[in-house]
């Protein structure tokens, strides 16, 4: 029997069919609401999964981390507060989608894209797992370092505007990651003495500050009664919208899956990496950030499928890709499994029954969310003088739930004012929330790089795939400035 | 952009009114991001920076400190010498300012108080504030949507999802109170 057909008839029982669609519904619900992620969620359930077998548990607990990617965007179209981090860039242009009374058709937009992704990555891991798994592994450090720089150097290449405000506000960024224990050594760093400085600064709260309150601040500029969000008028993406979106679609779902698989990468850099290269690629690039479906179609299905090549590493190599992907292997182990090589062939009705279960979770939540797009648009129904409170209640529920401690929510505060006031002097966070996120890792990468080469850069270029990027980096800073001198030179030769 | 010229006040013509100097949006961005610089470059000075092969924990943090006080200095020339928004401009009329101020003084009280008074009445203290002060909502209307939306979240989000939220340690302290003065 085709092992894929095996898979099937393995998801199709009746037990792991409800299981599947218990898991992809917890995974929205989850997404939607702020304070709650699918790490936690599964952390939470993963005692109860004790009770069922290893392919039962294995399929809703992956259920709930799909289904999370969902309905992160959610609140991210309709408030501007992500769900998820990874439904942070969707936030720009389904936000701005919304306040044009298109909130409907980049919801739906949003849930199509990541069908197609999620499906057609299923597809990928089906076909390309094994290969994959071992390229991942020719990433070290060096590479990394090239990675983090080249995505870093592309946000600000492709954000718009002065190269050097926004590379000076992804410096600002990785500074700001810096802050707490040395990944190295472990010694304090910028904590002077604050015991809630230690475990550094966490992006949720300075997303949902930069973003959330620093565009509620912005609203309350407005005399009240006259904040309004045009109604919507549409539920559905228009034929021009499928058009648009395609390309992005294609691009997110490839790029995604790449990301997704190498350990590290996950949904939100996926989703980020998607939108600087629609940027550069979309056919409306210029009213990007300004509601383009394409920054919607994108980054959405970046992290969907982020999210399916995430299980790459964990079911051929026994490598957990990110935190999701952890908890999933202690789910194993729970089961005595040892996901690695040989678990296609000692346990081939886990890995196909989770390819297969995939397939029919993906298809359930596009059925689950294009009905519900009539019921979340409502929402923008509401006066904004009594939407705005609960925006800022849900970023509080948001920011003070990563800890538990009040100092999450001072620092989205914080952020709050730092956001509203740099919009006012038109600087863009985005590459500061990017630098945040990549701040760590591209430093352990950096001097894990340098110490195993004993100080010397050359590595950086002895290395195939790192000198690859480096060179793209470099060419997105120089790129700029060359421009500018040919245009001086042309504009001097000019007669007249 | 024209101003008053030697030539027009020459002519006794009556320029345009003279204001305080263009302040660019640009240059007190760059300023603001180079005190973070200068200020993470002093903080980290202490911090061990060991060298290329083994850098310590300060080559990182000094490195960015350093890169982020260039690339703001990059920032104010390029403000200096090329049009921009000017900054009082952008920062709208005095009743806007209010309302905003208003939001702000109110997120910050009520995470002063959330440990004491606890995530419902946070919530209750915020939503009132905010349809009340800067939505200008009657009485009525804001304490009951405050009612609401403190009850609403308290159920579905400490008493159903669990999510780690304060209670408010002072109604356990009000109450060994009441039952000690009740006692005594």
């Amino acid at each position: 029997m085709d092992p894929f057909l095996h898979g099937l008839a393995v998801a199709f029982e009746p037990l792991r069919l409800a299981l599947c669609l218990l898991g992809v519904l917890i995974g929205t619900v989850v997404g939607i609401l702020p304070g709650l992620g699918p790490s936690a969620t599964i952390a939470l359930l993963l005692p109860i999964t004790y009770h069922l077998d290893p392919v039962s548990a294995v399929i809703m607990l992956a259920g709930i981390y799909y289904g999370s990617q969902y309905g992160g965007s959610t609140t991210a179209i309709l408030i501007r507060v992500p769900g998820e981090s990874s439904s942070m860039v969707t936030a720009y242009d389904g936000y701005e989608m919304t306040k044009r009374g298109r909130a409907g058709p980049a919801l739906g937009m949003a849930a199509i894209a990541s069908f197609i992704a999620g499906t057609l990555s299923v597809a990928g891991l089906m076909v390309v797992a094994p290969a994959l798994g071992r390229f991942a592994l020719s990433f070290g450090p060096a590479e990394y370092v090239g990675l983090m720089l080249l995505g870093l150097t592309l946000v600000a290449y492709f954000g718009g505007g002065s190269l050097a405000k926004s590379l000076a506000m992804a410096t600002l960024g990785l500074l700001l990651a810096t802050v707490g224990q040395d990944p190295v050594a472990g010694s304090e760093r910028y904590v002077f003495g604050t015991q809630s400085l230690l475990d550094g600064i966490d992006v949720v709260p300075v997303f949902m500050g930069l973003f959330g309150i620093a565009e509620v601040m912005q609203s309350m500029e407005t005399e009240p009664g006259q904040q309004r969000i045009t109604p919507p008028r549409d539920l559905l993406p228009t034929r021009a919208d499928f058009r648009d979106s395609a390309g992005p679609i294609a691009r997110g779902t490839a790029l995604g899956f790449f990301l997704g698989v190498l350990p590290g990468g996950g949904a939100t850099l996926a989703s980020i990496a998607s939108y600087v290269t629609e940027k550069r690629f979309a056919r409306n690039r210029a009213r990007l950030g300004q509601g383009a479906i394409e920054g919607v179609a994108g980054p959405e299905a970046a992290n969907n499928a982020a999210a399916t090549g995430a299980f790459i590493p964990l079911l051929t190599l026994g490598i957990p890709a990110n935190v999701v992907m952890a908890m999933m292997l202690a789910a194993l182990t729970l089961h005595g499994l040892r996901p690695g090589p040989t678990l296609m062939v000692e346990k081939p009705e886990l890995f196909w029954g989770t390819v297969a279960s995939m397939y029919l979770g993906n298809a359930v939540l596009l059925i689950l969310n294009l009905p519900l797009i009539g019921l979340f648009v409502r929402v923008l129904r509401i006066p904004y003088s009594l939407l705005a409170p609960l925006i800022l209640v849900f970023c509080l529920i948001g920011a003070y739930s990563v800890t538990g401690r009040t100092a999450e929510a001072f620092t989205m505060i914080v952020f709050g004012i730092f956001g509203y006031a740099f919009r006012k002097l038109d600087f863009d966070s985005t590459p500061m929330v990017l630098a945040l996120i990549l701040g760590k890792p591209l430093e352990e990468s950096l001097r894990q790089t340098l110490q195993l080469a004993r100080g010397s850069f050359w590595v950086f270029v002895e290395r195939p795939i790192s000198a690859a990027l480096l060179g793209l980096t470099a060419l997105a800073v120089l790129a700029p400035m060359a421009q500018a001198l040919w245009a001086a030179r042309r504009s001097a030769a000019a007669p007249g | 952009m024209s101003a008053a010229g030697p030539a027009d006040a020459q002519a006794g013509l009556p320029g345009p009114p003279r204001g305080p100097a263009p302040l660019r949006a640009q240059v007190v961005g760059g300023a603001v991001l180079a005190a973070f610089g200068l200020f993470a470059y002093a903080a980290g000075r202490s911090l061990p920076f060991g060298t290329l092969a083994r850098p310590g924990a300060g080559f990182f943090p000094l490195v960015l400190a350093a890169l982020l006080t260039a690339l703001s200095a990059m920032v104010i020339a390029q403000g200096l010498f090329v049009a921009g928004p000017d900054v009082r401009a952008a920062w709208g009329d005095r009743a806007a300012r209010r309302r905003v101020g208003t939001v702000a003084g109110l997120l910050l009280l009520g995470i002063a108080a959330i440990d004491a008074i606890g995530f419902a009445a946070t919530v209750a203290l915020l939503c009132a504030g905010m349809t009340r002060l800067v939505g200008r909502r009657g009485r009525a209307l804001s304490l009951a949507f405050a009612a609401a939306a403190a009850a609403a979240s308290w159920f579905v989000f400490q008493h159903w999802l669990r999510v780690n939220l304060p209670a408010g340690w002072l109604y356990g302290s009000l109450w060994a109170w009441l039952i000690a003065r009740s006692a005594g």
